[in-house]
């Protein structure tokens, strides 16, 4: 808004306050414009609940909005777990075996072009109604952006390095352990960044197409009874979640990779 | 060769133009994806009868047909298929709209087995498992049949609380044996899909078991749309109900130009649906074609009252009228 007023912030503690500040400022702008149109413009309800009333939701269902998220957040954790340990597993593999690569890895690029919302119906089918269907899905879609990052952490290892680790008699597993693995390290956590929020949504796409429970459910359930004011506090749980899911990868991320944590920090800063 | 084609295209280009000025655009929301259902539209759209009206009809199938009655009455649909406890439940909800044709006199939905579980009437069902597609009106009308069966209340429930949604692939559920029975289905179609795949089922009509007599689908619009709109209502509804009448006194004849304007649709569900439906669109010796009764609205409001479904206060009076209908005649 105020270009001098941005300038004139000094040391790093204040510009670090900010970072939290502006994006704080731009919520509470949109939520109080939005609350002003649905009155001004007497929105009713069913098209479009006002963010108080929402907020009203959260609090009055706030014990039926926990249920559903316990069943969400267990899809979520479960699938994205698979996914990660798989997707690891076979990242590795590829980047350890040229035929390997060859072999699979065209598939794995295919695989995340079926639409997954026409497998999710099946899947019901094949293996019931229970939690197993979602964590499939969130697996499916969690898979992918893991393996291609990690691929592509691990070939991005510096030749430089491997050569003259070779020179010095290195095997080739500790090539991977002391070289190929630390520097994929970044990669890892970009891949799971994404896949993590990603697996948020695979669960609601799972619980979408047939569910008992969980927050996609919720919202199913809320659309044919008009209950709109429920619909977006479901939703607004499912952002929080996501967002904290990410919140936690990061965080992990800055402890198990300070060096890259810092290194990022000091070119941020001196964009600034 | 060139000139016959700037002819051509010029002579396209002005009754282009000419019946764009002429005629009302208006656009119709499907309940399902088209079926035999909805025979008697696309009759009406392959003889003329909306363009007679001054009326260019487009027809869509949402993917969920539960948005239909939140774009009616929001006014980005003008018109839409839907179902009576729907319109009931919005209205509830504020949401603007009334029904002005009943399309279906009478409930589709039902509760389907498989002919050789052995379970031939609501009472079979429990301890039994049923799936249904998770629609939140489903449930309490489950509970109404088999307590119409004579079971307690207690055990009723038990069953009801047993329900697994399997979103809507209702067929595939039952015949996988992953469910005993379903509801949400409609006996002129799951149960004919069902048949055709080598599985003939079992069917429990709702109103044969305590729940009361509803239409399944309705033609909705907006209150906006009937105050501001009315001529254009009443040319839509009269367009609409020539083809359900001719589509009725020969059911066939509707489908074939169903699967030609549709050539997804199934021939092998929708002629044999079409033959049972053509009595439900318009009854032998009763009212013309989307006729709706006090009593049936009154009814089916009580009893979404008695299972929690609406407040007390909601009114089924402007809920619906006949006055379309009978401007159509």
């Amino acid at each position: 808004m105020n270009g001098g007023w941005r300038l004139s912030l000094p040391s790093l503690s204040v510009s670090r306050a900010a970072g939290w500040l502006w994006p704080a400022l731009v919520v509470a702008g949109v939520f109080a414009a939005w609350e002003g149109a649905v009155s001004i413009f007497e929105v009713p309800a069913w098209k479009l609940p006002a963010p108080l009333a929402i907020g009203a939701e959260l609090v009055e269902s706030r014990g039926l909005l926990l249920r559903h998220t316990w069943t969400t957040l267990q899809e979520v954790l479960v699938g994205f777990g698979i996914a990660l340990g798989a997707g690891v597993t076979l990242a590795g593999l590829i980047a350890y075996s040229r035929t390997l690569e060859r072999a699979v890895y065209p598939f794995v690029i295919a695989s995340q072009t079926i639409p997954i919302i026409v497998i999710a119906p099946l899947l019901l089918i094949w293996v019931g109604y229970g939690l197993t269907p979602k964590v499939i899905v969130v697996a499916l879609i969690a898979f992918f952006p893991i393996v291609v990052n990690t691929v592509d952490g691990l070939r991005s290892v510096d030749p430089d390095m491997v050569n003259m680790m070779r020179s010095m008699g290195a095997s080739r597993r500790q090539l991977f352990w002391k070289v190929q693995a630390p520097t994929s390290l970044p990669f890892l956590f970009s891949g799971t960044k994404v896949a993590v929020t990603l697996s948020v949504i695979g669960a609601v796409v799972g619980e979408w197409v047939g569910a008992n429970s969980g927050l996609g459910y919720l919202t199913r359930l809320s659309v044919p009874l008009f209950l709109t004011e429920r619909s977006f506090a479901a939703v607004a749980v499912l952002s929080a979640m996501g967002v904290g899911l990410f919140l936690t990868v990061a965080a992990l991320e800055r402890v198990m990779l300070p060096w890259h944590h810092t290194a990022a920090r000091a070119r941020s800063l001196s964009r600034e | 060769m060139r000139r016959r084609i700037a002819a051509l295209a010029m002579l396209v280009l002005v009754s282009v133009s000419a019946t764009a000025c002429a005629q009302d655009e208006v656009t119709l929301a499907l309940d399902w994806f088209p079926n035999a259902n909805h025979a008697g539209l696309y009759l009406a759209m392959e003889r003329g009868y909306f363009t007679d009206e001054g009326i260019a009809l487009k027809v869509y199938t949402p993917d969920d047909p539960a948005t239909i009655l939140a774009t009616v009455g929001a006014n980005q649909d003008e018109f839409g298929f839907e179902y009576q406890v729907g319109v009931l439940l919005a209205r509830a909800q504020e949401v603007p709209v009334v029904s002005i044709a009943g399309i279906v006199q009478h409930p589709l939905n039902s509760v389907m087995a498989l002919e050789e579980s052995g379970i031939t009437r609501p009472r079979d069902l429990v301890g039994r498992t049923v799936g249904y597609p998770g629609i939140a009106t489903d449930p309490p009308l489950l509970r109404t049949m088999l307590e119409g069966d004579g079971v307690p209340p207690e055990e009723a429930q038990a069953v009801v609380d047993g329900m697994i949604n399997v979103g809507y692939d209702l067929v595939p559920a039952l015949i996988s044996r992953r469910v005993d029975a379903i509801v949400g289905g409609y006996w002129t179609h799951e149960s004919i899909s069902a048949q055709n795949q080598g599985f003939p089922l079992v069917v429990m009509r709702m109103e044969e078991w305590g729940v009361p007599d509803f239409y399944e689908l309705v033609l909705v619009t907006s209150e906006r749309m009937q105050q501001t709109q009315s001529a254009l209502v009443r040319r839509f509804v009269r367009a609409l109900a020539r083809g359900y009448e001719e589509a009725a006194a020969d059911p066939q004849a509707a489908v074939d130009v169903l699967l030609r304007r549709v050539p997804e649709a199934d021939p092998n569900i929708d002629r044999p649906g079409a033959t049972l439906l053509a009595p439900l669109w318009v009854e032998e010796d009763g009212p013309p074609f989307g006729w709706q009764t006090a009593e049936k609205w009154v009814r089916m409001t009580d009893w979404m009252k008695v299972n929690g479904l609406l407040p007390e206060e909601v009114d089924p009076g402007p809920a619906f009228n006949n006055r379309f209908v009978e401007a159509a005649q």
